[in-house]
């Protein structure tokens, strides 16, 4: 009887401990799962996508980001439906580009998407004001991941 | 007897089934990368062993480094990637197959001389088969598939079976709209060739001149200095296409 409960304390102990070795951030994984699926992704998703480009290591849902961040935008809620303009001009100003010299001048959403199309970040068959969905969300961030220096 | 013909039978199909499937196995874990089991993501742990067909997805600034079979054959999962890896092997043939659903992998397929190597990577509108090689492989549905070679030799298809054959340097880039890939040479192209227009000026000088003075000397601009000093020159080009 006595072996039986060694054996169970055993048991408990091992998955116990495999349950904190699994203790990786999956929130982020799942998050991605579902924006990929998004027909229309919004302003929140890429927020979101910024601070977990960002380094954030907290979970991607719910949190709030802060107005001083560089990739924020003036106007916008988080349902807002993000288009090219909206995403080049938080890239734009997160990656610091250049490329354009009507971006270096103006800030503007139309300058951004074609200083992003002239460093391969959007292909520039296309135009500012087209819908983003949330699968080329996540593309638009495996290219700042690489121009970032990824892994 | 029926029961111990049943056993026998179900022993050599897992046998079997153990020598046709080739052992996907997960060296390095950065970051957030999961699998999937069901409809659950489960966190990747160094070392674990994954079943045919698994899909494996990475999060931000993270990545996975998956061996998929006894002749070193490798990836590299990169951050926002999903994938999902078919692998078998035999003493004589090794047989790989990953579909990328979206991201980046970047693949050593080292060669083995005597076992033959069908190494394929697959997205919705291309593929890409290597033989001896390293590669870099993304897809997205904005700039579609693009395999970069590090080394060696690679073939890239389309979905109409329209292929390139690249070698170091070259690019195969297959958009959605477009029923061939852009010229291999695309972007050796694009480094070394710029588009000008009238009066030989750039785009940039263009705008530059929109907004400011003139500043390139060129025929639109006060050339004044330059009056009556009109003169016939000989100019040497050395082109070098690389």
């Amino acid at each position: 009887m006595k072996k039986v409960q060694i054996l169970y304390i055993t048991i408990i102990a091992v998955l116990s401990l495999s349950g904190i070795s699994f203790s990786q951030d999956i929130t982020q994984v799942t998050f991605l799962s579902e924006l990929d699926g998004k027909s229309t992704a919004t302003y929140g998703d890429a927020l979101i996508m910024f601070k977990l480009q960002s380094g954030s290591t907290v979970s991607a849902k719910g949190k709030k980001i802060s107005a001083g961040e560089s990739y924020t935008l003036e106007g916008y809620t988080e349902n807002d439906p993000l288009s090219k303009g909206m995403a080049s001009l938080m890239t734009a100003r997160y990656l610091d580009l250049d490329g354009s010299f009507m971006y270096m001048i103006f800030d503007f959403e139309r300058y951004a998407y074609k200083a992003c199309a002239a460093n391969g970040i959007f292909s520039s068959e296309g135009s500012e004001n087209d819908k983003l969905t949330g699968s080329e969300l996540i593309e638009l961030f495996s290219k700042i991941s690489d121009i970032k220096g990824g892994k | 007897m029926k029961l111990i013909k049943i056993s026998i039978a179900s022993i050599l199909i897992m046998f079997f089934t153990a020598t046709l499937h080739a052992e996907i196995s997960v060296l390095k874990v950065e970051g957030s990368a999961a699998y999937k089991e069901g409809n659950k993501w489960i966190p990747l742990r160094t070392g674990q062993k994954l079943a045919e067909g698994v899909k494996i997805s990475t999060g931000a600034n993270s990545y996975a480094d998956i061996k998929l079979n006894s002749q070193n054959h490798t990836i590299r999962i990169k951050p926002f990637t999903m994938i999902q890896v078919f692998s078998k092997e035999t003493k004589t043939d090794t047989n790989t197959h990953i579909g990328l659903k979206r991201g980046g992998i970047m693949a050593k397929v080292p060669r083995e001389g005597n076992v033959k190597t069908i190494f394929k990577v697959s997205s919705p509108i291309a593929t890409s088969s290597v033989r001896g090689t390293e590669e870099n492989i993304s897809y997205g549905p904005d700039t579609g598939m693009i395999i970069e070679v590090v080394k060696g030799v690679v073939e890239g298809t389309n979905t109409l079976g329209r292929s390139n054959t690249l070698s170091a340097r070259q690019k195969f880039i297959q958009m959605y709209s477009k029923a061939e890939a852009l010229n291999i040479l695309n972007d050796v192209k694009n480094a070394s060739i710029i588009q000008i227009y009238g009066n030989g000026l750039t785009a940039d000088e263009i705008v530059t001149m929109l907004y400011s003075d003139d500043q390139t000397g060129s025929p639109g601009g006060d050339i004044s200095i330059l009056d009556n000093q009109v003169q016939n020159a000989d100019i040497n080009l050395k082109i070098i296409w690389p």
